[in-house]
């Protein structure tokens, strides 16, 4: 949630350099799983590593989607702990959480997609209608952000390539897992259709950013546990509009629905994949394994966030999202050229 | 039995993860965590529940054998 | 059955009584016709008497005795009228019940059946449910021939089609699908036919029935995916959309299909005003959706949970309001929710003139005595209240009726997780929206273009 914190007032600029970067992985991403029979990244490892190999692969996949989906509930628990019912216990809110997935996850993925989008505007409008009262209620000071890049490059890098490539950019992956079966031999229109939301969600990170930067300043922005929140609630107009957090929050929460959506339903197609079972009777039991690990990543939110920002990015998103997806890169070219070769050789 | 299988497998590995991650970050505590004793009712009961659901949907199926395009997916898979 | 349909003249009486019964409105007259013997068999339930005389009597009068054969006098004297030459007496049985009379001539095996009708039927009246300040002042009668001219009368053209189909188990329940081929979906209208198909032979004695039928999902479900509509012009501009309408003999309203969410927040006013004023009520209209099914939700959710989001002085106000009140905010709210509920289902049954005093009472009993009496606070009230009015802004009643419902879940989710609930609560609304289908086309879709799915 609280992102790229160690590099103070260039914060902003983190995200913006990882956004073209991410338009590449996942242009990356698509690339490599068109090379595959069936469509998905489970496909592509028995393809290429064989039966064994590609199985143990696959689940080594299954369990991290399952592991990031824990991570991202927590997350949105502990905000609604932290902002919105301190009263309720955590595990109750999880709870609540995880059956509205379920029901969103029950209805199937061409339903849950026209959701998204209606999501998708919803979200819009809070954020158009967030960015005007920030700008109507005046307090803020762009002197936060000067000087721009005063320390050059150089400190921007680490945090550049291990936190932000990972955390939100290096997370597409999720997406190599449906996306071939979702839609067909993926077309060019899709792919552009592709790098270019990611663009604008890239965009829409850096505009938060921006905004909490400019309306607190870096030195307290690091320290508020979600500083969005807090911007949207020091918002006064007149003495009437106050406190429009609650808007902020409906739209982190569709937000994270979607993302748990997403994580969930690539953990699922894995499974199906694997089991061949019926995707309707799994929804259940992986979302209450993924309700009891959220219990169960960490202790308590400054825990979490550290973990989730210091080791995970470097030592589980890495070699997951990159080595690997690389490594497969390699082997098809090289499988192709082999294969073009062949042909030559046979004519 | 395959569900119920390889939902125990998933359970087991997520675990896994989860205490490397914890293990990893010096939270030696995560045994402490892991033994909180409101917490461990909720989940152990999470996943009674969960294993029991897959278990009785494998059994349903077990009653009516011979779905040809599981048994087609077995056979790809090995 | 392909018999005779007597083998005897003699026997036919007892053939009657055989076929038909006892029942008191079945009227046989025996006639002489060019000197042979004749049976006229009609109900005089269903055939006005100003019309048999005029259409069938004074022709047979005149031109009976000079016919030869049935057919010859047919063609002389009742050259305008729709008939039907019958073998068998199931379908002359059907076709006396849809208002008709029968002729049946000693020496011929075939009765000669005539589409009289002239029995009493409620003229064309001004729209009681949907009432609209502009356009035509038509509204469906019970009769399926009225309704149907009612719509030719705007629509001329011979692209509108009208496909007759036999309902219920005695197959004489009529209901008619009118559409126009030229701009209907082929799709569309195949699944049309197959569902109204499928009633045949089953119970279809009111609108519901057919309704239920029609629908897509055959569990209960919370929206109405069909629309009732009792206008003539907003069924034209159903139609010209490419949409179907059904009518069923004996109710007054069309019902069409298929309807998405959207269209039940569309007036057949709208077609009268100004684009921008048109534009404002249709959002009035969401506003009013999302009062009446979140507002009283988020109160308690606000009241329990989380004070601090209202402004200060409001706060203050609502607390000092609330300080000494013998029940929690739920409660309270509950119990004004209930007594509006009840007042509004009372002046629904209520005589008119009646129903003005009821009322009365009713705002000065929950308006005035409850809150001075202390026993809930007057913020209840106006939330009440104003949930109340926002769900009278709907144009279709049973939409309206589906939000009424719903509130109540939400209430019930505010007091246990508060807003965070009511949002859980708007997500899993949506979703089970997005999942409903109206015959095959997506309830609830963001962009208006209609992919069948």
């Amino acid at each position: 949630m609280n992102l790229a914190t160690d590099v103070g007032r260039d914060a902003w600029i983190v995200p913006l350099i990882c956004t073209f970067i991410g338009m590449f992985l996942f242009w990356w991403f698509l690339y490599i799983i068109r090379h595959s029979e069936q469509k998905t990244i489970y496909s592509l490892f028995k393809q290429s590593l064989g039966q064994a190999g590609g199985s143990i692969l696959g689940v080594i996949y299954i369990t991290y989607f399952i592991y990031i989906c824990a991570r991202d509930m927590r997350d949105f628990s502990e905000l609604i702990t932290n902002a919105v019912l301190p009263s309720v216990p955590l595990e109750w809110i999880t709870l609540c959480f995880m059956a509205t997935v379920m029901y969103v996850l029950w209805i199937g993925e061409q339903n849950f997609i026209n959701l998204f989008v209606i999501f998708g505007y919803t979200v819009a409008a809070i954020f158009i209608v967030f960015v005007v009262l920030v700008i109507a209620d005046g307090q803020f000071d762009f002197h936060n952000l000067l000087p721009i890049m005063g320390d050059g490059i150089g400190p921007l890098l680490p945090s550049t390539f291990t936190q932000v490539m990972e955390f939100p950019f290096g997370e597409l992956i999720a997406f190599t897992a449906f996306a071939g079966t979702m839609f067909p031999n993926l077309p060019g229109k899709v792919v552009r259709a592709g790098v270019f939301s990611v663009l604008i969600s890239g965009l829409l990170i850096t505009l938060t950013i921006l905004i909490e930067l400019i309306t607190f300043g870096p030195s307290i922005r690091e320290r508020a546990l979600f500083p969005l929140v807090s911007a949207a609630r020091n918002i006064s107009i007149g003495n009437f509009i106050e406190r429009i957090e609650m808007l902020v929050i409906f739209a982190i929460m569709l937000a994270a629905i979607v993302k748990v959506c997403i994580f969930a339903y690539a953990a699922l197609q894995g499974v199906v994949w694997y089991t061949g079972k019926a995707y309707k009777s799994l929804i259940i039991p992986y979302l209450l394994l993924t309700t009891v690990i959220s219990y169960y990543v960490s202790n308590n939110m400054s825990e979490h966030i550290i973990v989730g920002l210091g080791f995970i990015p470097v030592f589980i998103h890495i070699p997951l999202q990159f080595v690997i997806p690389a490594l497969l890169l390699i082997l098809i070219l090289i499988k192709s050229r082999w294969r073009k070769q062949n042909d030559r050789s046979i004519v | 039995m395959k569900r119920t299988y390889f939902f125990i497998l998933m359970f087991l590995l997520v675990t896994a993860l989860d205490i490397l991650c914890l293990f990893q970050n010096e939270q030696w505590n995560f045994l402490v965590m892991y033994s909180q004793s409101k917490k461990l009712v909720v989940a152990i009961l999470l996943m009674i529940t969960a294993i029991i659901y897959c278990a009785v949907m494998d059994w349903k199926e077990r009653k009516k054998p011979g779905d040809g395009r599981e048994a087609l997916r077995d056979q790809k898979n090995g | 059955m392909t018999g005779l349909l007597y083998k005897t003249w003699e026997e036919l009486e007892s053939t009657f009584e055989h076929s038909f019964g006892k029942t008191t409105d079945f009227v046989k007259v025996p006639v002489m016709f060019n000197e042979r013997k004749c049976w006229i068999l009609y109900y005089s339930s269903l055939v006005g008497s100003a019309n048999l005389s005029s259409k069938l009597m004074l022709p047979f009068s005149q031109h009976a005795g000079k016919a030869e054969s049935l057919e010859q006098f047919r063609a002389a004297a009742l050259a305008s009228i729709n008939y039907m030459y019958l073998t068998d007496w199931i379908q002359i049985a059907r076709q006396l019940n849809k208002n008709s009379v029968c002729i049946l001539v000693e020496g011929e095996y075939e009765a000669l059946s005539i589409e009289i009708g002239g029995y009493t039927e409620r003229s064309i009246s001004e729209p009681e449910i949907q009432q609209s300040i502009y356009g035509p002042k038509i509204a469906f009668t019970e009769s399926i021939e009225t309704n149907i001219s009612i719509m030719r009368r705007v629509l001329r053209t011979k692209s509108l089609q009208i496909e007759s189909y036999d309902l219920s188990s005695d197959k004489v329940t009529g209901a008619v699908l009118v559409y126009l081929d030229d701009v209907i979906a082929p799709e569309l209208l195949q699944e049309a036919r197959q569902r109204i198909q499928r009633m045949e032979g089953k119970k279809v004695a009111t609108l519901n029935h057919l309704l239920e039928g029609l629908r897509d999902d055959k569990k209960a479900n919370f929206f109405p995916t069909l629309m009732i509509n009792e206008r003539q012009d907003s069924c034209v501009a159903q139609l010209l959309e490419g949409r179907a309408v059904v009518f069923m003999e004996g109710s007054p309203q069309g019902i069409i299909l298929p309807a998405v969410f959207q269209d039940f927040f569309k007036s057949p006013e709208d077609a009268y005003v100004p684009a921008a004023m048109m534009l404002f009520m249709r959002l009035l209209r969401y506003c009013a959706f999302f009062i009446t099914l979140l507002l009283p939700g988020i109160y308690i959710g606000v009241i329990n949970f989380n004070y601090e989001i209202i402004p200060i002085n409001l706060a203050i106000v609502i607390a000092g309001l609330r300080s000494n009140l013998p029940f929690p905010s739920v409660i309270e709210l509950l119990l004004v929710e209930a007594a509006f509920e009840i007042m509004r289902e009372g002046s629904v049954r209520m005589p008119k003139v009646v129903g003005n005093a009821l009322t009365v009472v009713g705002a000065l009993v929950i308006g005035e005595a409850v809150v001075q009496a202390g026993v809930v606070s007057i913020v209840v009230v106006i939330i009440v209240a104003l949930t109340g009015l926002s769900s009278y802004a709907f144009t279709y009643y049973n939409f309206a009726f589906s939000i009424r419902l719903l509130r109540f879940v939400f209430i019930g989710i505010a007091s246990i997780l508060g807003i965070f609930g009511v949002f859980l609560g708007c997500v899993i609304l949506f979703a089970y929206l997005v999942n409903q289908r109206s015959f095959g086309y997506p309830y609830f879709q963001m962009n208006s273009k209609r992919s069948l799915l």
